[in-house]
């Protein structure tokens, strides 16, 4: 009875992570947070392991979108402490710190390491052989080679997650790849913006419709971004094509504190409205651009948070 | 004289196939676009089908008279309008009805189902592509379950009419599925000139008001007074029909044409009445047709599921309240009894004293032992073990698979929803989606409920079950050794169950029908503390909902989803716009039905223009007794104008007489641009039957005014004439003199079918000649 009384606790304190990481990713932070705390005033023996590793995961995403690397590195340090150290042991976890570590050093902006760290991060998931997390190292080999600006190199990553992923029938995956070959054919040049536009358009329902914040929000942005790079488009006839993704784009990123993403949609917004010679808008954008790139450049020099101990 | 020439000459041109007596004179008929079948409707108001050799595939009577019919564009499927305005859709196969829709208030004159061209590689509309993931997740939904006692198990003849019903309806939904590869739209229009379009026949995504149009002159006419906005009152829609790429709704309607701001002395402001032909702008329905055909896709199927929910609701309605009245009435017999022996405390006091202490009093010992008896527990104990078997298999097999399938559904329009750019502008809103979206995860953990609800109230009936039997045998002191295999008794759950479950129907209220508002399921307080705990978590927002019945949890999801799906029609509604207008002629009587026939040929020789122009032929009226029928042909035309690039559409028109001593008694417009006439001689009482070639005709550019001329005699005026004899097409003399409409033609199928002296059909065959000598003697 007891132990039966444990299993249940122990699955439910699960299905309450889950849920405050579906919150994390669709709504906001804070509520996540708050999700949180319900759960460890109803799971008091987790909230030690399972409910610290979750809100450390947390409190990781936040920080790398903020620019605050140190705290995302403090976290990160945390999180690959809680686990066992035997090997093969919590795999799966251990392949989550390995790739959170691999996306720090990106936000860091060191990409060899960080190339080098997914890179192993891709070889443990094909020893054992766990497909949805090798696809997902592809992708962000790629984006390691975009965020490097060297796009032709990324795109062998981003093709064969690709596949991979229609393969095996991982839609949302799928979507994410797309939107990242779109980001990698924008980056070539504008003469490939109709295609990166295509590609997008292609998964744009199951974006929207499944994807949490940061996918609808950089999707959002490089539809903006096709519409602005191609030299047949003209803001003048058609305004709304590149006004709402933008616009969409901004609040998916002020949600999630992302300041260098949304300083750069209010970059392009107050140049849209300066073309556009809404005078009143381009001031607003302008004031929002210059408080998040002083927000991310306080984050960046930000001291280590409290982290839960 | 020049007649009976012809007689010789034409006499071989196209095959006669059959020449077959009718049953009934016939009212109308189509052809099948696909295959070699006639859909006719005979004066007598039956609907029957006729293969090529005149076979009857069925015959169906429907309880309302038939208006119109028409066929989908791949033939699988018949649309049938009735007077009291709603369309059917029959099955090829069997004529049984799949689907019924009732969008028009009156009689639906007329119909026309029109697929969408495959759009050009290449173009922009080829970008956005939507794919329909359901079938790779789910399996396909299961069927609505069989009511009991709807086919008695023992009568054949109802059991295998049961199966075949099982069958069609698969077959139907086969059907509907096919036909959803490239999106379709039925229009149809009726008496009090409203027009409808369904896409898929099911789908309504628009409605147009003949009368509430502003008919803006202005365009077609430069020497009225700029701005002048006319009303149409009394419109009747003859013919309705939208072009292949769905850019432009043609519609003939009859009416009378007044000034609007006058209307409340619309006599004497009248400035026109009769037919006319009106053009509506549907671009929105063309250029989101992409996206209309997924909404379309999804909204059909949620419809069909939402069905199968309710009936599924009922049927296990129906199975327990079956179940529960056996129950109940063999336990008022108890009650009866301890009254008769005097006792004062209820059934249920004494169960629970013959629980605790193991001594039945002389009612319950009498009850048990004579009136039920080990038999009689036992059957109980079956027919009530059965029923929750029953609904167990129709929650686990039907109700909860189709709500999953049904939440996926919701969720993949709420991803569609959320695309404002394309998807906004007809009419799926995000808000109604996500209400929707909400009510279909409540249905899911509702009916999660009732699963684990119903195998909880079995367990505690059986244990009951098991408990009366026991004790039985201890009362009749039988000590057999199957009194050892009956399972242990735990009295604490026995008691339990004398509490709660014996005394009030505790299942009933959830699958109470809706009708029943006072309906409202206590739940503890623990639950609902979690429930508000969960809705912080991004549970639900409505956190009571587990006060509601299933029942009324459906109900909430079918209103939320109308909700939700009727908004594109009063978006899409609004966006269609008249375009422009012709007066073709003045009607005898109003509301007659007169030959027309309506086409869009495309344009071989001219790639610039994808669009097909629309050909419009009708019979004018011969109130002149000296002209026999003049036919009118209008055709669009598009010019590229200097000054713009824009296209101006603008009219053609010539006039058909018909030689001296004929009459035109039917026409249709058959394929490259050809029209097939069907006619009677005055003086010699034979039909005939022409094919005309009607590219070449000196056509002249109409540019009268709404109030103007009619057609013919503009054409007459203009010397846009042609007269015509039976030399100037391909004609045949007919067998039978006294032919009456309809005439049917299928220019896929490049067949004929005249109707004869009230009773014979002819079935002609245009493409081939009765046999090659002619040419071999020319």
């Amino acid at each position: 009875m007891r132990f039966a009384m444990e299993m249940w606790q122990d699955d439910s304190s699960l299905a309450y992570v889950k849920l405050a990481q579906h919150l994390a990713a669709h709504k906001s932070y804070k509520e996540a947070c708050a999700a949180l705390d319900i759960a460890a005033k109803k799971f008091p023996l987790a909230a030690k392991s399972r409910l610290r590793a979750a809100r450390l995961q947390i409190i990781h995403e936040r920080a790398l979108h903020r620019g605050d690397i140190n705290t995302a590195q403090a976290a990160c340090e945390i999180l690959s402490a809680l686990f066992s150290p035997v090997q093969g042991v919590d795999i799966e976890v251990k392949i989550d710190v390995t790739r959170r570590h691999a996306q720090t050093l990106l936000g860091a902006g060191q990409f060899a390491e960080a190339a080098s760290v997914a890179h192993s991060l891709f070889n443990t998931c094909y020893k054992y052989k766990m497909q949805l997390e090798g696809i997902i190292a592809l992708i962000l080999l790629a984006e390691i080679h975009k965020k490097a600006g060297s796009f032709v190199s990324g795109l062998p990553y981003a093709l064969a997650s690709l596949t991979l992923s229609k393969t095996f029938n991982l839609d949302l995956v799928h979507a994410l790849a797309m939107v990242t070959l779109a980001e990698l054919w924008l980056g070539l040049g504008p003469t490939h913006a109709q295609q990166a536009l295509s590609l997008l358009q292609q998964c744009m329902t199951l974006v929207l419709g499944h994807g949490g914040r940061e996918l609808r929000a950089r999707t959002y942005l490089a539809v903006a971004r096709c519409h602005l790079c191609n030299p047949a488009y003209s803001v003048h006839t058609n305004s709304q094509a590149v006004c709402e993704p933008l616009q969409a784009a901004a609040e998916e990123f002020e949600a999630l504190e992302d300041n260098e993403q949304a300083s750069e949609v209010y970059y392009l917004q107050a140049r849209v409205f300066h073309v556009l010679g809404a005078v009143e808008e381009r001031d607003h954008a302008a004031a929002l651009f210059q408080k998040f790139t002083l927000a991310l450049r306080e984050a960046q020099t930000m001291e280590t948070l409290n982290l839960p101990q | 004289m020049e007649l009976d020439d012809e007689v010789e000459v034409a006499s071989r041109l196209f095959t006669l196939h059959l020449d077959k007596a009718l049953s009934s004179p016939i009212d109308k008929a189509v052809w099948n676009p696909e295959k070699d079948l006639l859909a006719m409707v005979t004066k007598d108001q039956q609907l029957i089908m006729h293969r090529f050799n005149w076979q009857r595939l069925w015959a169906v009577s429907p309880e309302k008279r038939v208006t119109s019919l028409c066929w989908r564009p791949d033939g699988k499927a018949l649309a049938v309008g009735h007077e009291d305005g709603m369309i059917a859709l029959h099955d090829v196969e069997n004529g049984n009805v799949f689907r019924q829709t009732v969008t028009h208030q009156c009689s639906v004159e007329c119909l026309t189902w029109v697929e969408e061209r495959q759009p050009m590689l290449g173009t922009a509309a080829d970008v956005f592509f939507y794919e329909d993931r359901t079938p790779r997740f789910f399996p396909p939904p299961a069927k609505s379950p069989a009511m009991p006692g709807a086919a008695p198990a023992f009568d054949v003849s109802g059991a295998v009419g049961f199966l075949e019903d099982q069958n069609s309806s698969a077959d139907a939904k086969a059907a509907l599925k096919s036909s959803h590869q490239r999106i379709n739209i039925l229009c149809s229009g009726d008496r009090n000139g409203t027009i409808c379009l369904n896409v898929f026949g099911v789908f309504l995504i628009g409605r147009v008001e003949v009368r509430d149009l502003d008919i803006k002159t202005s365009a077609m006419d430069n020497s009225n007074i700029q701005g002048d906005i006319y009303r149409l009152l009394d419109a009747f829609i003859l013919k309705v029909s939208l072009s292949e790429n769905l850019q432009q709704l043609s519609v003939l309607c009859s009416g009378q044409l007044v000034l609007s701001c006058s209307q409340k002395r619309r006599a004497s402001n009248e400035v026109a009445s009769g037919l006319f032909c009106m053009q509506i702008n549907s671009a929105i329905v063309g250029c989101r047709s992409k996206e209309l055909h997924q909404v379309a896709l999804q909204v059909s199927s949620i419809e069909e599921l939402l069905e199968v929910l309710q009936v599924s609701l009922n049927v296990m309605q129906k199975l327990w309240s079956d179940a529960m009245g056996a129950f109940q009435e063999k336990f008022q017999g108890l009650a009866q009894l301890l009254r008769e022996h005097g006792s004062h405390a209820n059934a249920q006091e004494e169960l629970l004293s013959l629980l605790s202490c193991g001594l039945a009093s002389t009612g319950v010992h009498q009850f048990l032992a004579v009136s039920l008896g080990e038999g009689g527990l036992k059957r109980l104990s079956k027919t009530m073990d059965t029923a929750f078997r029953e609904l167990h298999v129709i929650i686990s097999e039907h109700l909860q698979p189709v709500a999953e399938i049904l939440a996926f559904r919701v969720g993949e329009l709420r991803g569609i929803s959320r695309w404002r750019a394309r998807l906004q502008s007809i009419g799926l809103e995000e808000k109604l989606v996500d209400r929707a979206m909400e009510d279909a995860g409540m249905l899911l953990v509702q009916v999660e409920r009732l699963l684990r609800m119903i195998s909880d109230t079995a367990a505690q009936f059986r244990m009951f079950f098991a408990w009366l039997t026991k004790s039985l045998r201890q009362l009749n002191n039988e000590n057999s050794p199957s009194t050892d295999q009956l399972p242990s008794i735990n009295s604490e759950a026995v008691a339990l169950f004398l509490k709660t479950q014996f005394e009030e129907d505790l299942l009933g209220p959830h699958l109470a029908p809706v009708s029943e508002d006072a309906v409202r399921i206590e739940i503890g307080i623990e639950e609902s503390e979690r429930l508000e705990e969960l809705a912080l978590m991004g549970g639900f927002l409505d956190s009571t909902f587990l006060h509601k019945s299933l029942n009324q949890q459906i109900s909430q999801l079918f209103v939320s989803c109308q909700k939700a799906f009727s908004m594109p029609s009063k978006i899409v509604s609004q966006q269609l716009n008249f375009e422009n207008m012709l007066f073709l002629g003045q009607l005898h009587q109003p509301n007659t039905l007169i030959p027309i026939s309506l086409t869009y040929y495309e344009e071989k020789g001219n790639p610039v223009s994808p669009e097909a122009p629309c050909y419009i032929c009708f019979l004018t009226p011969n109130k002149l007794s000296e002209v026999h029928g003049i036919v009118g042909i209008i055709r669009e035309c598009t010019e590229n104008t200097s000054v713009s690039a824009e296209k101006t559409r603008s009219w053609e028109g010539v006039a058909l007489q018909i030689g001296a001593g004929l009459s035109c008694i039917d026409l249709s417009l058959y394929k490259e641009k050809q029209l097939v006439l069907l006619g009677r001689t005055i003086s010699s009482a034979k039909a005939w039957l022409m094919i005309l070639p009607i590219d070449g005709l000196p056509y002249k550019k109409i540019t009268g005014a709404v109030e103007g001329p009619d057609l013919p005699n503009l054409c007459l005026s203009n010397g846009a004439v042609s007269h015509i004899s039976l030399r100037d097409g391909r004609a045949r003399i007919l067998s039978y003199g006294d032919v009456v409409p309809p005439l049917a033609v299928s220019a896929s199928r490049g067949l004929a079918c005249v109707f004869a002296g009230q009773r014979r059909a002819l079935l002609y065959d245009l493409e081939e000649d009765e046999d090659g000598q002619d040419i071999e003697m020319d």
